[in-house]
């Protein structure tokens, strides 16, 4: 890590200071163990939708949706690490190198598809959110024409019931 | 040639907004120099209603062969100044890239999509093209603009000099230090970083908080930056204050330890001039535009490294003989951005297109 922050003073060189933090946060590690702070991406302002309030919903839909949102953090990082193996010196072999190898490509591979798959998970569950949502509005929509057919149809039976 | 009349338009004028406040500083200038001058936009907030006009109360009058337009996103102000038969003098702002949105806001992508193509229609009808910093310039000339220059962004100095609120003071002081961000909440400010940042920061300094100032801009994103600090059991620690009042502003860019940036775009970076008027240490990622307002001021990072960072905060917030240099050299640094430096490159500007004496 060099060359990575710019100062201009007369006493502190970028140099200078660079070194000084690296040094000072070794040392800090060393004191009070290492600090692996990671957080999820914002990628998803869809939150899992509320059932509507003011009219008739389906109660399955929002029940498996409230399911599916509490099931589906924000994010998922493949969890499989570097196997010990893999870290274990040559001098106990070719049998153990061959086996670090060989489990660095299964690595690779399963890593790769179990990012994918969480990708996948979290775009289906943001795209039903996103679905529900805009269906909600359609439904009461679909309601009151319903309902204004209805109406129509009564309207127009009426002069014939009297006659 | 001279005209007697020279209107500026922009997309949204709301007060306290860079731009608009720019716009007001140069219908001043106009003024002072003789000019009828008006700002219209598209989107005009209440707070500056009886200042600025909507864009479709303009009528072109008798003799006005130029337009100062103001391009930051894509908006319908381009497309109606295209029907114009005037001359535009651009004032080029940036564009906030397309892809901050894409996963994030449909609206804003197309938006700033739109902006990039119109920025592109505008070139024929554009007679000079001013940018507010170097990397905006730099913009320009890459979209094939050929007469450029570059025109600061100008701080009021008046108004920064006014007194602060010894109440929001206090509330500051009552726990330290105190680390400092100035912008809307959006992805491309990336306050989740700063959030971060505290994090490592609070290992060392476990009484240290985060004042995050903006407009809670982008929804959901403010819900997640205070999710993000809550599952790091920092709630406590960093403070969303929204939008405050300009005396409320001074007041943390006056109090505040460090200003920290973690922004990943920014077009300009006023809060970055600012800080280094009210006294405050600069420590910024150095990407878009940031190096260049920053100058030779600061310290500017270019890698996350979020351990070393906080080691970096803690010497920037102790070691005082240096907060002094630094604080020093930015005072100087801020000099190009006060009126008299700015109002010299508008009038230059002015006059070498013929529209002042």
């Amino acid at each position: 890590m060099s060359g990575w922050i710019t100062l201009y003073d007369s006493i502190w060189t970028s140099e200078k200071i660079t070194a000084e933090v690296d040094s000072r946060a070794r040392l800090r590690e060393v004191e009070c163990g290492q600090l692996e702070i990671s957080i999820p991406p914002f990628n998803y302002p869809k939150s899992n939708p509320q059932p509507p309030q003011d009219r008739p919903y389906n109660i399955d839909l929002y029940h498996h949706l409230s399911l599916l949102n509490a099931a589906q953090p924000l994010h998922v990082n493949a969890a499989l690490k570097e196997n010990s193996a893999a870290r274990t010196s040559w001098l106990r072999g070719i049998w153990v190198k061959l086996h670090s190898q060989i489990n660095d490509l299964v690595l690779f591979y399963v890593n790769h598809v179990a990012q994918q798959q969480s990708r996948i998970n979290e775009e289906l569950t943001a795209s039903l959110n996103e679905l529900t949502d805009g269906i909600t509005p359609e439904i009461k929509s679909r309601q009151e024409l319903n309902q204004n057919l209805r109406d129509e149809f009564l309207e127009e039976k009426r002069p014939g019931e009297k006659g | 040639m001279s005209q007697s009349t020279l209107h500026q338009f922009l997309t949204g004028a709301t007060a306290g907004d860079a731009i608009t406040s720019q716009a007001f500083m140069i219908r001043g200038w106009l003024r002072d120099l003789g000019f009828k001058s008006e700002i219209f936009a598209q989107y005009v907030h209440e707070s500056v209603a009886g200042d600025i006009k909507q864009l479709a109360a303009f009528r072109r009058t008798r003799g006005e062969a130029w337009a100062i337009y103001h391009h930051s996103i894509g908006s319908e102000v381009p497309d109606f100044l295209s029907q114009q038969p005037v001359t535009l003098l651009l004032i080029y702002h940036n564009i906030t890239p397309a892809e901050f949105f894409e996963q994030v806001d449909p609206r804003w992508f197309n938006l700033a999509r739109k902006g990039v193509a119109q920025l592109n229609n505008l070139r024929d009808q554009t007679g000079m093209a001013l940018a507010d910093s170097s990397f905006n310039e730099l913009e320009l000339i890459s979209n094939g603009y050929k007469a450029t220059s570059v025109l600061p962004i100008t701080l009021r100095q008046e108004h920064y000099d006014e007194p602060i609120n010894a109440i929001t003071e206090s509330e500051i002081r009552r726990s330290e230090p105190n680390l400092l961000f100035v912008g809307r909440l959006a992805p491309n400010k990336k306050q989740e970083d700063l959030v971060k940042l505290m994090g490592y920061v609070h290992c060392i300094h476990p009484a240290a908080r985060l004042f995050l100032i903006g407009s809670r801009w982008e929804i959901g994103y403010d819900k997640y930056v205070e999710q993000v600090a809550a599952s790091l059991g920092l709630a406590e620690m960093v403070v969303l204050t929204g939008k405050v009042s300009h005396q409320d502003l001074l007041t943390y860019y006056r109090t505040a330890d460090l200003y920290v940036s973690m922004s990943e775009h920014e077009g300009f970076g006023m809060p970055l001039i600012e800080s280094m008027y009210c006294e405050l240490p600069v420590l910024a990622y150095g990407v878009a535009a940031v190096p260049s307002t920053m100058g030779t001021t600061g310290v500017i990072f270019t890698e996350k490294h979020f351990a070393e960072l906080a080691e970096l905060v803690n010497i920037l917030i102790t070691d005082k003989p240096l907060r002094r240099r630094l604080i020093a050299r930015q005072k100087e640094h801020v000099q190009a951005f006060l009126e008299p430096q700015t109002r010299r490159i508008f009038e230059g500007t002015l006059q070498s297109l013929n529209l002042a004496k």
